[in-house]
């Protein structure tokens, strides 16, 4: 049985200017110890379906109207929030983006380090605090005993997201959520977050659902990648399928949109238009718009992904009625 | 893509908008607006009330009647001496509206500028002068303004600016914070942007920014300085007689508190009223026009 | 941090000397004289009292002489109380002011804390217009308008209290109360905006992913940055509590440093004055210095500055 299992799930946010729908039937599954790559450009719902799977959204402007996230035989999603808790930290981790304003200002680093094992395991402070060490020590910084008393300001942006990455992992959890970790951080440091991260994956065996915008991130570390866009899932395959086999015109774009992939001296290559206003969705394919293989009938039918190839999921009318090549 | 300019229009119009609309959102906040702005009409328009629909003034004494209870000639009852305490609580409410709203403009006044010119100037100015305020925060506001009043003769124009004088301090600091902030944000436009546009992005964001906490600050600052000034009333310093504040009505109603209650009741309501109401209105403005993001 | 400590010493003596040339000045300035009010003195003996007192001389000398008398802790005699000396008079009032003073803002603390802690937990909901309002009445009812109605209610009425006094421990509830209100309400405030600033921060968030319950992150993670701006009021404040509130010691027949204070001014007791102003600002200084500290204590960012 998968280790998660969202079925359908659904969201909004009640802003002054109406419900915007952030997230629109989303379905996904993680096997135990596999890595998912959640890719997509603001405002594509990914981080949105990350938090609401975790219950951390602002009540009451954001409201889970539908759909269940199954893990390990519980619907995180009808739990109450002290029951969460019991999965929270311990079960399930999450990093964050920004691990400035993610750390506590206020608090030393071994007192957030210990905080998820006083929280969930009956365990001596002292205790707890070898273990903070010994975590220190495995993401890779190096004095802990002492790094391990000074606060979040007197470390660089990496050294904080090993802070993070170790307090996540502290509990051993089953599942890491990762919400593009590597964005606030230089290229280098990315790189050996990244390193990290696969590291600690291997002696662990924890699985991985790492969000990112950067395709190239996600191609050397996951699995498996999904492909959101505007609330919706428009493809998700293993990770050589949907790079070499790519089965979805706004994949397709975005890969073509790399920098680093185009031709040096020719104009860029970017996706004429704009993300669809959330606000006021239209129907069919949220794509539509600004597909160049659209047809009349992709601003009628709803984009639901189905399977085109074994493991292999889309949700473009076209691939899926007519095999389009792209 | 539009032109950077139009961006920055679109960003502080509805700024004021956005403002409008938490404020709209928070009851008690509205609550204290609609209950300030009725009062204060009923003060401004004390004359013609008083003269038409109660039918007595404030002065007007009958001896021989005394202190009497709240009745159909007399809606709120009547002081020691025979006064209509209606009449006595409007005219009282525009001298301390007005104590209030000039004294704040006073500290606003000497505090956004000394406060503006100190976080501009920057350096060993600006270290000077917010020393100078650091020191006068050390003095005791109580004995200050005592000194002033028995010094000075009892003035309500000097009533005003000493109570005002007291409060730009705190006005001074909070403008001063605000430049220096904006300042920062400022060079970095200016490197920026053209020459010519940057008088017009100086004036779209200090405003706003600026704005917002003086507004907030002052909103808050009326209420503070109506208590002072009952505060004063009730030694004996503030408003004279033939005048009189709400102050001045609540000291008379404490001294007799037991035997006419009515005297104290509707003053201190009153008072109560109002300073309760400004003070909510200052808190939702100051919810409404925080630009550093809401839950939103 | 000694070094820290220090410079503010330094910082405060060229500030006491101006606080105690400015208000030695205006005093003199002001018209009348501390004997003018005693209604029967006459010419002659108005005259032996200012010579006795050193006040016929030269104001110039008489400015030296203060400032020499400042520097040995002399604060001089009290010319409404001859009898005694304003040291003696301050030494004695001061600590039950101080009493006062603390009671009063041990009151404002729990009041305020409560209040704003709930308001900042359900905001814009019905708890937080409700203990808001609750606080805000230390706010709008001036301090001689509660102390007598507390007194009348709780005093008179109910007679669970005396209605003046200083005597039993019974007493110090109703002017703790009254003094205390007003204070509360700028605590529950402060307390209230400060925790909604820090709840809206990310590290609430991460607290939350790690499994904690809503008392923990409250108490652990938003507290220590929701007390910021409690504590920088604070500060100031309780030099004002300390020093006790005219009003308050007035109105329940306390011998604190409040009453004294005021009526100096009134009677034009140079001494006392002097004394008083001092003093306030010695405290108001001490009282900065010890928040700054605790400010430090309380947020590790400030400490490398």
């Amino acid at each position: 049985m998968p280790l998660l299992t969202v079925n359908h799930l659904r969201m909004s946010f009640q802003t002054r200017a109406g419900t915007a729908r952030a997230v629109q039937d989303v379905s996904f599954q993680i096997e135990r110890g596999e890595t998912l790559g959640l890719v997509g450009e603001s405002g594509s719902g990914k981080s949105v379906t990350c938090y609401s799977i975790m219950g951390l959204l602002p009540r009451p402007q954001a409201r889970i109207e539908g759909g269940q996230a199954i893990f390990d035989g519980a619907d995180l999603l009808a739990l109450p929030p002290r029951e969460l808790n019991r999965y929270r930290g311990r079960r399930i981790s999450m990093i964050f983006q920004d691990p400035m304003t993610s750390l506590n200002p206020y608090s030393r680093i071994e007192t957030q380090l210990m905080e998820p094992l006083l929280i969930h395991e009956k365990i001596t402070r002292a205790a707890a605090r070898r273990r903070a060490l010994d975590m220190l020590s495995a993401v890779g910084l190096p004095d802990p005993s002492a790094r391990a008393r000074m606060y979040p300001h007197e470390f660089s942006g990496g050294m904080r997201q090993r802070v993070m990455i170790a307090m996540a992992l502290i509990t051993k959890p089953d599942l890491l959520i990762a919400d593009e970790p590597t964005t606030a951080l230089d290229v280098t440091v990315q790189a050996q977050i990244l390193e990290l991260m696969k590291r600690m994956r291997q002696e662990l065996g924890m699985a991985i659902l790492l969000i990112s915008h950067d395709l190239g991130v996600v191609s050397g570390f996951c699995d498996r990648v999904m492909v959101m866009y505007a609330g919706r899932v428009m493809e998700s395959a293993r990770t050589a399928d949907l790079f070499y086999n790519t089965r979805h015109p706004y994949t397709r774009a975005l890969q073509k949109s790399t920098p680093a992939l185009q031709v040096k001296g020719r104009e860029l290559y970017t996706i004429a238009g704009a993300p669809p206003d959330l606000l006021q969705p239209l129907p069919g394919c949220p794509f539509a718009p600004r597909c160049e293989f659209a047809i009349e009938a992709c601003a009628r039918a709803e984009a639901i992904p189905v399977e085109v190839a074994p493991g292999h999921d889309s949700a473009c009318l076209r691939v899926q009625k007519e095999n389009l090549p792209l | 893509m539009p032109p950077p300019d139009l961006h920055l229009d679109e960003k502080s119009a509805s700024f004021w908008q956005d403002a409008w609309h938490r404020l709209r959102k928070n009851r008690l906040a509205m609550f204290g607006l609609v209950v300030v702005a009725v009062l204060a009409l009923l003060c401004g328009l004390a004359g013609p009330i008083c003269g038409h629909i109660i039918g007595f003034s404030y002065e007007q004494q009958n001896l021989a009647l005394g202190p009497v209870g709240p009745n159909h000639v007399h809606w709120l009852g009547t002081d020691r001496m025979g006064r209509d305490m209606l009449a006595r609580l409007l005219y009282g409410g525009r001298i301390s509206l007005m104590v209030g709203l000039l004294a704040t403009v006073v500290s606003l006044f000497i505090g956004v500028t000394y406060g503006a010119v100190s976080g501009f100037a920057g350096g060993n100015v600006d270290m000077v002068l917010m020393r100078c305020v650091d020191i006068l925060y050390a003095l005791p506001f109580t004995i200050f303004v005592i000194l002033l009043m028995v010094f000075f003769g009892q003035n309500i124009i000097l009533l005003f600016v000493a109570i005002g004088a007291v409060q730009w301090l705190t006005m001074a600091r909070i403008v001063r914070g605000q430049v220096m902030a904006i300042k920062q944000q400022e060079f970095v436009e200016a490197a920026r942007a053209l020459g010519l546009r940057r008088r017009r992005i100086l004036f779209r964001h200090i405003l706003p920014n600026l704005l917002g906490p003086i507004i907030v600050y002052a909103t808050l600052t009326v209420p503070e300085v109506m208590l002072l000034e009952a505060f004063l009333s009730f030694l004996g310093l503030g408003v004279q007689p033939p005048h009189s504040s709400w102050g001045v009505l609540i000291k008379e109603g404490a001294e007799m508190m037991e035997e006419s209650p009515w005297m104290l009741i509707y003053p201190a309501a009153a008072m109560a009223l109002t300073l309760f109401s400004l003070n909510f209105l200052g808190d939702g403005l100051r919810d409404a026009l925080d630009t550093r993001g809401s839950k939103e | 941090m000694i070094r820290f400590v220090a410079r503010r010493f330094l910082e405060t003596i060229p500030v006491l000397f101006i606080l105690a040339t400015a208000t030695f000045f205006m005093m003199r300035l002001a018209p009348g004289g501390p004997f003018l009010a005693e209604k029967q003195a006459s010419r002659e003996i108005q005259a032996r009292m200012n010579a006795h007192y050193g006040l016929d001389q030269p104001l110039f000398r008489q400015y030296l002489r203060q400032m020499k008398n400042l520097l040995r802790g002399d604060l001089g005699p009290s010319f409404k109380y001859p009898s005694r000396t304003v040291n003696e008079i301050i030494a004695q009032s001061f600590p039950v002011s101080a009493e006062l003073g603390l009671e009063s803002l041990a009151v404002a603390l729990v009041l305020g804390l409560l209040a704003g802690i709930i308001a900042a937990l359900k905001q814009n909901a019905f708890w937080d217009h409700f203990s808001m309002s609750l606080a805000m009445i230390g706010l709008c009812v001036p301090t001689f308008v509660m102390g007598p109605l507390l007194i009348s209610a709780f005093a008179l009425h109910l007679e669970w209290c005396n209605a003046a006094g200083w005597f039993f421990p019974r007493d110090r509830v109703l002017p703790a109360l009254t003094l205390g209100a007003y204070y509360a309400a700028y605590v529950a405030r402060l307390s209230r905006g400060g925790l909604l600033e820090v709840l809206r921060q990310d590290f609430i968030r991460t607290a939350q992913a790690k499994g904690a319950g809503a008392a923990r992150v409250v108490c652990r993670h938003a507290l220590r940055g929701g007390l910021l701006p409690v504590v920088s009021f604070l500060g100031p404040s309780i030099a004002g509590l300390l020093t006790g509130s005219f009003v308050v010691e007035t109105v329940f027949g306390i011998p604190g440093l409040g009453r004294f204070f005021v009526t100096a001014a009134f009677n034009r007791d140079y001494c006392m004055v002097m004394g008083s102003v001092l003093f306030y600002a010695v405290l108001v200084i001490g009282m900065n210095l010890a928040a700054d500290i605790v400010l430090v204590w309380l947020n590790p960012k400030l400490r490398f500055d």
